[in-house]
């Protein structure tokens, strides 16, 4: 019986780290500090469009991180090659371009940037990947597509799994030694619906936010076949629904919404490589300057945002991060007050500023640099029905499908996929090609009420892009859902 | 200075059709197999403050293997570890495996035969330094701006070989260095200029002309910021502009399964709702030989194919997947059905007479984070980033605050085109996510009577 379990590249975990160990003591006298990183991964990509298969993909990475600290620069060298020659090429080279850069490099580190770290890690999970087979699954995926379908309106439906099963070793100079294991979940549904020119999608929370650390437990057939008819009927709902009116009113983001505002409004200006500079070139800067921690009033008084990898089963939860320092929660910002930001060990000494372990990289092929883990927004008092209750003109907008924002990340629009009217403390008719814009720290100073932990919802996202030579890195983000007051919001074109 | 790692390029090549034969060795009868090789041996310097903020050398070379037996298909893919019996072995498991999961697998509508496509060789060696030497160059040409930015330079590889004998191979050892130049102006705000180097020879000559053109520049983004309100401007959009345009039009408009499967921007374009000015036409244009003319299935293109012509879409890229389940002839794009070397034709507008023509509106050297925000009516948004400057009657009056725009492509690039720039500016691709990508854009800068302006 053919199931989701594939015989993988690497051995045994006792093994994996013993050819690691191996490689560290024939290298190890050659340099002064050397760091090694082993990162073996399993990506199944399972899709099916209206009943048919539409993708069966499986791919598998294996490589080597070498990284040496000289005269205080850390190079790095990868390779997918794990022969003894080509390691030691990389090792040489990494070595070479240490020596040369570090007499012009932005600043001299030292060992104490990596911390000693000992342990393991394994991510939170129920059913392994041994307890369905593709059949079962492939039946599921394609039922799922003819559940989207609840009128010949429906024009196309697509379901999708995707599951990434990693292990990640790190050995170095300072004794640390480090195994973590996760095994990491991802759904999409969507449905899209046409009558005449009027074309309508909608999709369970907005794309592939379903993602978490977990196993095979989150596909549970009956609740994903509940979720798609609820999309599907959306979807042609949608169609026959007036457009977004153009106005500035009061607004309720859904958590399936909240992720992205968190995401680029707060999780990306915080980060300290940006700060200091180091994205200038690519992703961006930040209009956070290093003096505003501590006084900057980042959002209202009801806003408390954490950095938090430690949330069994959310996206981006790990115990240590790539430094070797150990994962703990943090509050970003505390009563509206910027309080920290998100910089590993190299950026907090650049800066002399507090940071958090977030010292990561994509897998073995890129260098670690400050990365977003899981960002949460804390649960507040209020609950949803209370917020739509005081809210005498406003909409409630969910599932997020368009963003952008500046490269200081200041200026942002967003749009979604479905939105319903507030018009005297009731929810009221749905609206299409709801958008809406704004500025960072005024919107978020504009937050009049933050929903409670009973409706706290978690999601993530694979695909958080950012660095040179750039990596996409697997995030999380928790919220409940949240009010703002006198946001401009608009719609579509027609 | 001299071409780097040729010979493992030529390693890479015989590892790979070693690895071919044997798997073609292992189908049997009724089955189908290609495999696809992608690679890339590179140095990776990261620049800020003009000093290196972190160097990455990657060596990294990735088999894809496409399996097809009964109308059904799957694909792996997996890294090569130089250690032949154990590639040979993973390979065999991945065959096994491969034919268990198409028993388990519905019919693909997909599906289409394997054939055989011919041969290419083609290895590009260029003249590159080593990455020690790039260092000192930037260092010393350099040294006296605040820059910050991204060198990448060694070889690419593309490789594709089947059962039927199909062998293609494409190498090429190729260099950029997309930088950015910062300065403080006198509203003590943060300006900067995007400069981008590249091509196959290396030379500190080029370097230093490429960094002291951006360098002139610097003078106009120190003065005082002109503040500018919402609302419709006219516009210049330089060919840097004009290419972040393209890469957002990259995301399904020119595929023919985006639009079948109801997501495509050029929906109305297609359907002759709306057409862009007739001094607007696309190509997808292999001659600069940035990427081989084969696919990920060694399928081979034309050397050139119009995709938008006078305005009008001439036709849309069609890969074999499409072709098979919607019955229109394949033009051998790739899977994903998105232009690989795409090339806007050239229009009048001579680059010296720029700011002239502009007159009176806004100067956008670059464009950031475009996004669809009513994609079946091809409107986006995205914000202006680094030299955009406020113009009036045909002079600089300094850099403007950064503005975003929410506007239709449609009007922009149709009614509201008014000449295309005369000088076609080569950009090589700079996308480095998980793996150096291949390909560039031939495009020229854009005068534009109205666009429109949000926040």
């Amino acid at each position: 019986m053919t199931t989701l379990e594939i015989l993988k590249i690497q051995k045994t975990e006792n093994q994996n780290l013993d050819f690691l160990k191996k490689i560290f003591s024939d290298l190890r006298t050659k340099c002064d500090w050397l760091g090694l990183k082993l990162v073996k991964e399993t990506t199944h990509h399972r899709a099916f469009r209206n009943a048919k298969p539409d993708e069966n993909f499986v791919k598998f990475d294996s490589g080597l991180m070498i990284e040496i600290l000289h005269e205080g620069y850390f190079g790095y060298a990868g390779t997918c090659f794990l022969d003894t020659t080509n390691i030691h090429e990389a090792f040489n080279k990494a070595l070479v371009l240490a020596k040369n850069s570090a007499k012009n490099s932005v600043y001299q580190f030292s060992p104490q940037q990596r911390p000693k770290a000992v342990g393991t890690y394994k991510s939170l999970r129920y059913q392994d990947l041994d307890s369905m087979t593709l059949s079962e699954l492939t039946e599921t995926l394609k039922l799922s597509t003819e559940k989207l379908k609840v009128s010949e309106k429906i024009v196309n439906a697509t379901s999708y799994l995707r599951i990434v099963d990693c292990e990640h070793y790190y050995i170095n100079s300072n004794g640390t030694e480090l195994v973590q294991n996760f095994l990491k979940t991802g759904t999409q549904f969507k449905a899209t619906a046409q009558d005449g020119s009027e074309i309508q999608s909608r999709s369970d929370v907005g794309g592939l936010h379903r993602c978490y650390q977990s196993g095979l437990e989150v596909f549970d057939k009956k609740e994903i076949f509940q979720r798609c008819e609820i999309i599907g009927k959306q979807a042609l709902e949608l169609l026959n629904s007036e457009n977004c009116p153009t106005d500035t009113r009061d607004m309720i983001l859904a958590p399936d919404q909240m992720y992205i505002q968190i995401h680029e409004s707060i999780g990306h200006p915080l980060e300290l490589d940006r700060i200091l500079g180091d994205e200038r070139n690519f992703a961006g800067w930040s209009f956070v300057r290093p003096t505003d921690f501590g006084k900057l009033q980042y959002g209202s008084k009801i806003l408390n945002v954490t950095f938090d990898p430690t949330v069994p089963g959310e996206h981006a939860s790990y115990a240590f991060d790539e430094s070797g320092t150990a994962a703990t929660k943090e509050y970003l910002i505390k009563d509206g007050i910027l309080e920290r930001g998100l910089g590993s060990t190299e950026s907090q000494v650049r800066l002399n500023l507090p940071g958090v372990a977030n010292f990561r990289s994509s897998s073995w092929n890129r260098a670690p640099i400050d990365r977003m883990a899981n960002i949460n927004v804390e649960p507040g008092n209020s609950s949803l029905s209370e917020m739509v209750s005081q809210t005498e003109k406003g909409i409630y907008i969910q599932s997020n499908v368009s963003w952008s924002i500046d490269d200081y990340r200041n200026k942002f629009q967003f749009g979604s996929e479905y939105a319903q009217l507030i018009e005297n403390g009731k929810l009221t008719k749905t609206v299409k090609n709801p958008n809406y814009r704004g500025q960072t720290i005024p919107f978020w100073n504009s937050l009049k009420a933050v929903g409670n932990a009973q409706e706290n919802e978690m999601y993530g996202s694979p695909f958080c892009g950012k660095g040179e030579p750039s990596q996409i890195i697997r995030v999380g983000h928790a919220s409940p859902p949240c009010l703002f007051s006198n946001i401009e919001i608009f719609g579509g074109s027609k | 200075m001299a071409s780097q790692n040729l010979d493992k390029i030529t390693w890479i090549k015989k590892y790979f059709s070693d690895l071919c034969q044997f798997s073609f060795k292992k189908i049997q009868s009724g089955e189908e197999l290609s495999l696809s090789l992608q690679g890339e041996i590179t140095d990776y310097i990261r620049w800020n403050q003009s000093k290196v903020r972190q160097t990455t050398s990657v060596n990294q070379f990735e088999v894809e293997i496409r399996f097809q037996s009964n109308g059904k298909k799957t694909r792996f893919t997996f890294p090569l570890s130089a250690q032949e019996q154990d590639d040979q072995n993973f390979l065999a498991t991945l065959v096994q495996r491969a034919r268990e999961e198409v028993t388990v697998l519905p019919v693909d509508p997909t599906y289409s035969s394997l054939k055989n496509n011919g041969e290419s060789h083609d290895i590009k060696p260029g003249k590159l330094e080593s990455a020690v030497t790039v260092i000192d160059h930037i260092q010393a040409a350099a040294n006296h701006v605040d820059l910050a930015g991204l060198y990448c330079g060694g070889w690419t590889v593309r490789a594709n070989q089947n059962h039927l004998g199909q062998n293609h191979f494409f190498a090429s050892e190729n260099f950029f260095f997309d930088y950015s130049l910062y300065v403080v102006n006198e509203d003590k705000e943060n300006k900067a200029i995007k400069g981008l180097y590249a091509g196959s020879l290396w030379t500190q000559k080029e370097l230093a002309e490429s960094l002291n053109e951006k360098i002139s520049f610097l003078p106009y983004l120190k003065k005082k910021t002109v503040n500018i309100k919402r609302g419709k401007y006219r516009v210049y959009l330089a060919p840097s502009a004009v290419n972040e345009i393209l890469g957002v039009l990259t995301w399904g408009a020119f595929s023919l399964s985006a639009y079948k499967q109801k997501r495509s921007p050029f929906k109305n374009l297609i359907e002759k709702k709306t057409r862009l000015h007739p001094s607007f036409n696309l190509t997808e244009d292999f001659e600069t030989g940035l990427c081989p003319q084969f696919n990920g299935l060694g399928e081979v293109s034309q050397k050139q194919l119009t995709l938008i012509k006078n305005g009008s879409i001439e036709q849309l890229l069609v890969s074999s997947n499409s072709s098979q389940e919607y019955k229109e002839i394949s033009n051998f794009a790739e899977e994903h059905e998105f232009p690989r070397s795409p090339k806007i034709l050239p229009g009048t507008l001579n680059s010296k007479d720029v700011l002239s023509k502009l007159n009176t509106g806004i100067y956008i050297g670059n464009l950031h984070y475009l996004n669809w925000s009513d994609i079946q009516n091809a409107r986006f948004t995205g914000m202006t980033r680094y030299a955009c400057f406020w113009v009036e009657n045909g002079k600089i009056q300094g850099p403007i605050s950064d503005l975003r725009f929410d506007d239709h492509f449609d009007q922009l690039f149709g009614m509201n085109l008014e000449e295309l720039g005369q000088d076609s500016v080569i950009e090589m691709n700079t996308m480095t996510y998980e793996s150096r990508y291949i390909g560039g854009a031939s495009i020229p800068g854009a005068l534009i009577k109205e666009m429109t302006f949000t926040l």
